[in-house]
């Protein structure tokens, strides 16, 4: 027997979701232990701050130009790369259960085999998985968390807050106490919830291995994403009023626009409701009219949210220790990107790199029988795109060439991982923009290229020794010239060259 | 790092003076067919049978609209839901196909434009066309979607032609 690999993930989480993260509200104790038994790195990023460039990323193990998928609405060929399939091919029992989103959610002529596979009773294999069962945010659409809502608990389906609006937008209408955007309380059984589907689901498939198996199990809850809206039954654990305002919202409005003055121009417009670049963010809802207290609830809810991914967690655990693999297994815990959610008085996620979006959970627990030392935190900047070397390295796999991050590092100071990555394009009815940004010896430097809102000529550079939260953008500071310059020359000699692009085949 | 998307800056506000009201979203794919015009407009202007290359389509028929007594196109979509095509253009001299769906369930509004487009034979090289296919379509966001299935479609069509083509050449 070798070691199994749990991997477990959110969706649009950020760092400080979870107590060993610095995290206040939200009760976690089981990643807490894990973090405890294993490490945490302090500064995790993805490749890309939306959905489908994030998975694919942590699925191949390559940088979005490389594997493609270079905004929403791209598909991940089905025969791109996969660590699955290369731990398959190893032996090893392959799943995932939750959300995957390496095909466009969006499909009106069934085109993608990811929505179709409910529908025809199948859990093929795809992309290098045994065992496919999937879920999105809600009720609505073909996969098998809606299928089975809809075939055991129909009255649900339409209790959870309509993602899309009539123009099948991201919805702004607001709910809640404060009417704040995709907040909504949500009349469900907890029972029924995603978050708990996604658990019971995956003990399911972990009780029908043999105790013998070799496994990896992608565990992928749809969760903290919004919409905000948990059951019902479980708000009383977070009340938004008791809350502080996150470190990342400016309460004094004069102040919070003079700092998104001092960044590139899209973030002005975003905020002021006139330019929405991207698909992920409401077009009929203006950052600028967000409350104090709104910012309260949705951070609320996000908490609720992830204290149930947390006793989820625990439940899956509670399953790999009764069936005696606990001391065999890795665990992993970490987010495909971040959310806003209230930083510079934004919500939701977009051309926007900085902390909320960049930075991400990222736990390892190694196999205790593995003998594998940790440090209790690794500060070295690592990156999504290390994860399938690192599952290949636990299973005593070469790290195949196509993947171009590198095993995660045990302790700090290993030479292999100075600086990471991030990528952003998209093109949505003639609004294109691109950034490209590279995190290294604290600095984070963001160039934007040529685009139809950038000239090419825009940057960011944040000192985050200095200035954790980024309110200074020093990219045209003279007196941080040279740093800028060298962390430029750094970072286009780093990124791989975008091969191709494919086309856009929905909008996410 | 890559390539600049856009090597002509246009600030996207400078455009907003015209208002940009329009409540669609409007796409365009094209491919190129080693194939002549009139082979790739004989297909197009086929309308009956439009599922035979635009993958995804389960059938495709025309029949008498019951109000008009005019052929309308029906076509059958994946999920079962059968939709109405209005065939408002057949131009056979600028080989130009524009046809418009019905509204039905959420989607509300669309024009399809497809224009066959010869380009001139260099010597010795096989006779090619340009198929340009447009959709204006609401609500907005599914215009990316249709954008995929005419991509879709536009390399099917491809596909058909220019085996037909190759098979003709081999005879």
């Amino acid at each position: 027997m070798g070691r199994k690999i749990l991997y477990i993930t959110s969706d649009q989480q950020r760092y400080e979701a979870f107590g060993c993260n610095g995290g206040s509200i939200a009760r976690t104790p089981v990643v807490d232990a894990l973090a405890a038994a294993g490490t945490t790195y302090r500064r995790c990023h993805p490749q890309s701050v939306v959905c489908m460039p994030s998975r694919a990323t942590m699925l191949t193990g390559q940088h979005v130009s490389t594997h493609g998928v270079w905004m929403n609405g791209v598909q991940l060929p089905v025969d791109a790369p996969s660590v699955a399939a290369v731990l398959r091919d190893a032996g090893y029992k392959t799943a995932l259960i939750g959300k995957s989103h390496f095909d466009p959610f969006v499909d009106p002529f069934f085109a993608f085999p990811e929505n179709s596979l409910a529908s025809r009773g199948q859990h093929d294999v795809l992309r290098g998985f045994d065992h496919l069962e999937l879920a999105a945010h809600s009720g609505a659409g073909w996969l098998h968390y809606a299928s089975w809502l809809r075939d055991n608990h129909p009255e649900g389906v339409g209790m959870f807050y309509p993602v899309l609006d009539a123009g099948m937008n991201v919805n702004g209408l607001g709910g809640g106490d404060t009417g704040a955007p995709q907040v909504h309380v949500n009349q469900m059984p907890t029972d029924w919830y995603h978050t708990d589907w996604v658990a019971q689901r995956s003990i399911e498939w972990l009780r029908s291995l043999p105790d013998d198996e070799d496994w990896f199990l992608w565990v992928s809850f749809p969760d903290p994403h919004h919409p905000w809206d948990p059951p019902a039954s479980e708000t009383h654990r977070v009340d938004w009023r008791d809350l502080d305002l996150p470190a990342g919202y400016i309460e004094d409005a004069a102040v919070r626009e003079s700092v998104i003055d001092g960044k590139p121009r899209h973030w002005r417009r975003w905020y002021d409701g006139t330019l929405v670049a991207n698909f992920e963010a409401p077009t009929t809802w203006a950052p600028a009219s967000l409350t104090a207290q709104q910012v309260r609830e949705v951070n609320a809810m996000v908490h609720i949210e992830n204290e149930l991914i947390d006793e989820a967690i625990g439940a899956i655990m509670a399953t790999v220790i009764g069936k005696g693999w606990d001391a065999d297994t890795d665990v992993f815990v970490s987010a495909d990107h971040g959310e806003l959610q209230g930083d510079f008085g934004l919500l939701f996620k977009g051309p926007y790199h900085v902390d909320g979006l960049l930075r991400v959970p990222m736990i390892w627990r190694p196999a205790p029988s593995s003998g594998v030392q940790v440090s209790r935190e690794v500060t070295d900047p690592v990156g999504l795109v290390d994860l399938a070397p690192t599952f290949c390295s636990i299973a005593g796999i070469a790290v195949p060439e196509w993947m171009e991050g590198a095993p995660l590092p045990a302790t700090d100071g290993g030479g292999a991982h100075q600086r990471v990555l991030t990528e952003w394009d998209s093109s949505l009815f003639g609004v294109e923009m691109a950034l490209r940004s590279m995190y290294r010896d604290g600095w984070l430097v963001t160039a934007y290229l040529p685009g139809t809102v950038h000239d090419g000529t825009e940057g960011e550079l944040y000192n985050n020794i200095d200035d954790p939260l980024q309110r200074v953008n020093l990219f045209d500071d003279p007196a941080v010239a040279s740093v800028k310059e060298d962390l430029l020359d750094d970072m286009r000699a780093s990124f791989p060259v975008m091969v191709s692009r494919r086309s856009v085949q929905a909008p996410v | 790092m890559a390539e600049p998307l856009n090597s002509t800056h246009h600030d996207t506000l400078e455009f907003a003076a015209y208002g940009l009201t329009a409540p669609w979203g409007t796409v365009r794919r094209h491919t190129v067919i080693e194939c002549s015009p009139e082979a790739a407009w004989d297909r197009i202007a086929d309308v009956p049978n439009n599922a035979s290359w635009f993958t995804g389509l389960v059938a495709s028929w025309c029949e008498p609209d019951p109000d008009t007594d005019k052929q309308v196109r029906k076509v059958t979509m994946p999920t079962g839901m059968v939709m109405t095509e209005d065939i408002v253009v057949v131009d056979n001299v600028q080989r130009r196909l524009q046809y418009a769906l019905r509204p039905v369930s959420v989607f509300t509004h669309h024009l399809a434009t497809i224009d066959v487009i010869e380009i001139p034979q260099v010597p010795k090289a096989p006779q090619t066309c340009l198929v340009v296919y447009s959709t204006d379509m609401a609500p907005r966001p599914i215009a990316l979607s249709f954008g995929g299935a005419i991509e879709r479609a536009l390399a099917s069509l491809k596909s058909q032609l220019e085996a037909a083509a190759a098979a003709a050449a081999y005879r």
